[in-house]
């Protein structure tokens, strides 16, 4: 092409096209990091409510003699709905697994909808001896 | 194309590159480390330690000098530790723990998460360690520990230190 208008407007094509192809992956990786960091901030959150309904179950006088140390008759007669009041407004499930009889205390449902995340430790249940269990709580977001 | 349209390509050119290392760095700083990762296996830690050795065993025995040993119904993993560092700590005759030891290191690791593993050590003060659940365990480089200090069983001498590590140890 010799025709200078002609030359001049490849030329701006070319930058234009260089600065669309930029400006477009700048702000795909900006939408992109915005959503993994609204994402991470969510299952942080959802964590850290597994984990306060975990610490709650676990230090509850209800059906606990101490940190982690679980009354397996007091287990026995307690419902979802006492826990419920600790959980607050998610779909949760808590399980209390005595390892020694594999006797399992499950208390809510496990039929939550989205994202859930997952809290346990280690614990004991006081029934005729002092038996090893594990507690697992899992918190749903809907 | 004449100097001018080389130098808009030149321009497009250094936008592209400043804008891709806006991008990289977007995205970098997007997913950064996890806080309270240690924090949690602390606490996780301390709270195995506390079950495992709170939990109570019927039958539990060791052989001293070619003679069982049987304790009495109920008694705690923590009480039998402390017997069994004090006893070797002093090499009060031949002793023999195996038996009781495989229980505990049974119970240990069901009590533990899947993905996680750990090790019981028992150790006088300032002691090397004189008891090993289970035998052979190498540490890794990182775990988290917990452990707790008993005074001496017969009042006198060096406190107990019994402590367990734990560490994620995934499947390969």
């Amino acid at each position: 092409m010799h025709d200078r208008r002609g030359v001049a407007a490849i030329e701006d094509l070319s930058v234009l096209l260089v600065a669309v192809v930029s400006f477009s992956l700048f702000f795909a990786s900006l939408a992109t990091a915005y959503a993994l960091r609204e994402s991470r901030a969510r299952g942080e959150h959802l964590q850290t409510e597994a984990d306060d309904l975990l610490e709650a179950v676990m230090t509850d006088p209800r059906w606990t003699m101490g940190r982690g140390l679980f009354l397996a008759a007091e287990l026995q007669k307690a419902s979802a709905d006492d826990v419920r009041g600790l959980a607050g407004p998610r779909t949760f499930l808590v399980v209390v697994w005595d390892l020694a009889t594999d006797d399992r205390w499950n208390f809510g449902d496990a039929l939550g909808v989205g994202d859930r995340r997952i809290a346990a430790t280690s614990a004991n249940v006081l029934g005729a001896h002092v038996d090893p269990a594990r507690v697992a709580v899992t918190v749903w977001e809907r | 194309m004449n100097r001018q349209g080389f130098e808009a390509l030149a321009d497009g050119v250094m936008l592209l590159t400043v804008l891709l290392v806006a991008s990289t760095l977007a995205l970098s700083m997007s997913g950064g480390p996890s806080h309270g990762i240690a924090g949690d296996s602390a606490r996780y830690a301390e709270d195995t330690r506390v079950a495992l050795f709170r939990t109570t065993l019927d039958g539990l025995a060791f052989v001293q000098n070619g003679a069982a040993v049987l304790l009495p119904n109920g008694t705690t993993v923590e009480g039998f530790l402390r017997l069994q560092v004090h006893l070797v700590s002093r090499n009060v005759g031949i002793l023999d723990f195996n038996a009781a030891n495989d229980r505990i290191a049974a119970i240990a690791a069901t009590l533990l998460r899947p993905g996680w593993s750990y090790s019981v050590v028992g150790r006088v003060t300032d002691g090397p360690g004189v008891t090993h659940l289970p035998e052979d365990v190498v540490l890794p480089e990182t775990y988290a520990a917990s452990s707790w200090a008993y005074p001496p069983l017969d009042g006198s001498g060096p406190d107990t230190v019994l402590s367990l590590f734990a560490w994620l140890s995934p499947r390969r």
